[in-house]
């Protein structure tokens, strides 16, 4: 593939993590507002059921995934970055080495702030029950277990990437 | 670098101007100055190869190992 594919699918990739950072807040609250109306597949796949949310509980839901939401916007934003130094032909510089780091640590921060939001979300949908029947939910599944592999995978690739902004500094010092 | 480059050296004893050598060898003038300058890591076998034919030397013309250089290995 030649350098003038890498920047056009770069420009196009990094239209697309743009784009979803800045609709992502948007759609979330969006989701939460409009709960209630959502058909049974759209809502999240909790061990309780959520039905009936009050406007307040929305919001407090909506606050509960910014957490979450703040961490992908946060991963979308690097990723955007990242494509436009691509875009500019920087492939192996210091600022795409950090911006892989960024990424990894941004897919390990998933991992508590996916804990926390399940925490929260479990307390604000069922702190309008009645005693014995409010919920404290603390979950780590498969889906944690991935973004911690990934983080780490992608810590691992900032690692080589560095290796290889090594080589092409020793190139570029080749006469 | 205990490395000396005494490529102006050559290019006056062959009243050569350095923007001549980087195009009969085939490198920009930004590079030539680099290598001059010794800011180079490393130097091409091709590039030592086309100097030493167009300034009719010897490596040892160009390169010169000076001991009491400081090296920053």
């Amino acid at each position: 593939m030649g350098s003038h594919n890498i920047q056009r699918v770069s420009r196009r990739f990094r239209y697309l993590f743009r784009g979803m950072a800045i609709t992502a807040p948007l759609l979330t609250l969006a989701y939460w507002l409009c709960f209630n109306q959502l058909p049974e597949g759209f809502r999240p796949l909790q061990p309780y059921e959520i039905t009936g949310l009050s406007w307040s509980s929305a919001m407090l839901a909506f606050l509960a995934s910014l957490l979450p939401l703040g961490v992908a916007i946060f991963a979308l934003l690097t990723l955007s970055r990242l494509f436009l130094l691509y875009e500019k032909g920087v492939y192996f510089s210091m600022k795409n080495v950090a911006l892989f780091k960024r990424l990894g640590v941004a897919l390990l921060l998933w991992v508590p702030a996916s804990f926390l939001y399940n925490s929260l979300l479990s307390i604000v949908v069922t702190i309008g029950n009645p005693p014995g029947e409010r919920l404290l939910v603390a979950a780590f599944g498969y889906g944690e277990f991935a973004m911690l592999l990934m983080g780490g995978i992608v810590i691992l690739i900032s690692w080589i990437m560095n290796e290889g902004r090594k080589l092409e500094d020793e190139q570029a010092h080749t006469i | 670098m205990a490395i000396i480059v005494n490529l102006d050296v050559m290019l006056a004893r062959r009243k050569m101007r350095s923007n001549e050598l980087a195009q009969l060898i085939g490198i920009t003038e930004q590079n030539l100055s680099v290598l001059k300058t010794g800011k180079a890591r490393a130097i091409r076998f091709a590039t030592l190869n086309a100097i030493c034919h167009h300034l009719s030397c010897e490596p040892g013309d160009i390169l010169e190992y000076r001991d009491d250089v400081s090296s920053d290995e």
